[in-house]
């Protein structure tokens, strides 16, 4: 099944943009990116590789999405391949008066490969309406660290939760069978998200999956060591291994500080050799 | 309302599966109160009704009481794909381990005297066999589902007792982790019950593509429960 809607485009659309991507291992060279369509406003910067490892920067360097603008991704990692897809700018929905915005996004893992996703933060402006769909296919060797992280609206302005809607659908499948489901609607202006308003009323949000055939020891219990007053976190083990864990934050500050901790946990578990590139922290929310 | 409405032939078995006393070891679960109510300081009756009306409340409605329709639709139509899809789903959606765990381990208990009460039903069998293969999860709210069938339980009323229960587990839990009086407890649940109408018919409109619920925090708290120092709960 695949999330891609390419084929029929919904009508007055406003722009539709993605990237469908393909990384294969050839041995004695490493990993390469063999397949690439891109579309703006996504722009993919030049590859480079490290320790046979592919790592692409995907970027929108359009001021954010609009109403009925569209984004898909799609990307595979052939089996033995290490790729990673990382954004440096923080994507911001737009005050919109009516529509909405839509991400699709495909990620497929295939056996002995690793893939990191590591964007930057989705900012939800006043009045924004966005849907994501984000479906993971994994092999049971492989490795994934999948993160998202949102921001409910600009710091710098004080707005926080102003926005009118955030749906989101996120599907993983091991081996073909369902691992983790999450859907929701969120819409602030009917009460929604209390708990996270209570805690952290102009606080920012970031979810991990970690899916790794290695053993996960007592990871939660070090994880759950990271909390502090500025971020809450917690982390839980899915069915058959592999990790959830999820960060609530007082700022961008203090998110960009746990999830650094926590990649790094989650790197060193991994028992791979991710590059150098991918132990530092991005620099959003500065 | 005809002669059918207004039989309650099925009432006695219905307050017999929904009595405390019916051993599913929901007692010994407080479903995520017990960590939440350390991270929020409840203290009180009121932040008890505050619980229902801001997380309880819109769980059952928006996620757990559209499930439990879905389920039973299936169950009738006697589509075990489905009924195995969507148990398949609900363990997907549950997050923290230990929620996650606790439906696996009412359901099963849940199951298991259903089994022996009712050995003539083959919606059970079924279901049972399914689960004894691993082809099924167990979740409590898929068995509730087969036991409000097998009762024939009107539906509204099966949406209402599977809401009240959720209500009175919280409640049950509430007495020891809060230490409010038996009394305020009652108050506290009574005002979740005049909401339970409300929150019955909003599940009704819910379709399976829009069951969901989003409550980060109160996760993020459900799964810390595992690893915290003292606790009284298993979830």
């Amino acid at each position: 099944m695949s999330v891609s809607s390419t084929d029929s485009l919904p009508a007055g659309i406003g722009v539709f943009g993605g990237a469908r991507l393909r990384y294969m291992f050839a041995p004695g060279v490493g990993t390469r990116l063999t397949e690439q369509w891109v579309r703006p406003p996504l722009h993919l910067g030049k590859s480079y590789h490290e320790d046979a490892w592919e790592i692409s920067i995907l970027m929108s360097p359009t001021a954010g999405l609009l109403d009925n603008d569209l984004l898909e991704v799609e990307a595979t990692v052939a089996a033995g391949a290490n790729a990673a897809l990382i954004s440096p700018a923080a994507c911001r929905v737009h005050t919109m008066d009516a529509g909405c915005a839509t991400i699709r996004q495909h990620y497929t893992v295939e056996s002995s490969a690793v893939l990191d996703v590591w964007p930057a933060p989705l900012i939800l402006q006043k009045d924004a309406s966005i849907r994501q769909f984000t479906r993971l296919d994994v092999a049971a060797d492989a490795t994934v660290l999948l993160c998202e992280l949102v921001s409910p609206g600009r710091a710098a302005f004080g707005e926080a939760f102003e926005f009118s809607q955030w749906d989101s659908q996120l599907r993983i499948y091991r081996e073909g069978s369902l691992l983790v489901y999450e859907n929701f609607c969120c819409q602030p202006k009917h009460g929604d998200v209390a708990d996270w308003r209570a805690l952290y009323p102009c606080g920012n949000y970031a979810s991990f999956y970690f899916l790794s055939p290695e053993s996960l020891g007592d990871i939660i219990q070090i994880i759950h060591d990271l909390e502090t007053p500025d971020a809450m976190i917690g982390a839980s083990p899915l069915r058959e291994g592999g990790l959830g864990i999820k960060i609530l934050a007082r700022d961008g500050i203090s998110l960009r500080k746990t999830i650094f901790l926590v990649r790094n946990l989650l790197i060193n578990k991994s028992k791979l050799n991710f590059p150098q590139a991918l132990h530092r922290a991005q620099t959003y929310f500065n | 309302m005809d002669e059918a409405d207004q039989s309650a032939a099925w009432l006695p078995a219905l307050l017999q599966v929904s009595d405390p006393l019916f051993p599913t070891g929901a007692y010994a679960h407080s479903m995520g109160l017990e960590q939440w109510a350390a991270t929020c300081g409840y203290t009180s009756g009121d932040d008890l009704m505050k619980f229902f009306q801001q997380h309880a409340g819109p769980a059952l409605a928006r996620l757990e009481l559209p499930y439990l329709r879905l389920v039973r639709d299936a169950i009738v139509l006697e589509d075990w794909s489905t009924v195995l899809e969507l148990d398949a789903e609900i363990d997907a959606w549950k997050w923290a381990n230990e929620i996650r765990e606790a439906s696996i381990s009412q359901g099963r208990g849940r199951l298991r005297l259903l089994k022996k009460l009712w050995k003539s039903s083959p919606e059970i069998e079924t279901y049972a066999d399914a689960f004894a293969l691993g082809k099924a999860r167990g979740h409590h709210l898929v068995v509730a589902a087969l036991q409000f069938e097998l009762l024939k339980v009107p539906g509204e009323a099966a949406l209402m007792t599977y809401g009240y229960q959720s209500l009175a587990n919280y409640v049950s839990a509430s007495i020891k982790l809060l230490r409010i009086s038996p009394e305020s407890a009652q108050i506290a649940l009574a005002a979740g019950l005049e909401q339970l109408n409300e929150w019955v018919a909003a599940s009704k409109l819910v379709k399976r593509e829009s069951a969901g619920w989003f409550a980060p925090a109160f996760d993020i708290s459900s799964a810390r429960h595992a690893t915290t120092f003292s606790r009284l709960f298993i979830s």
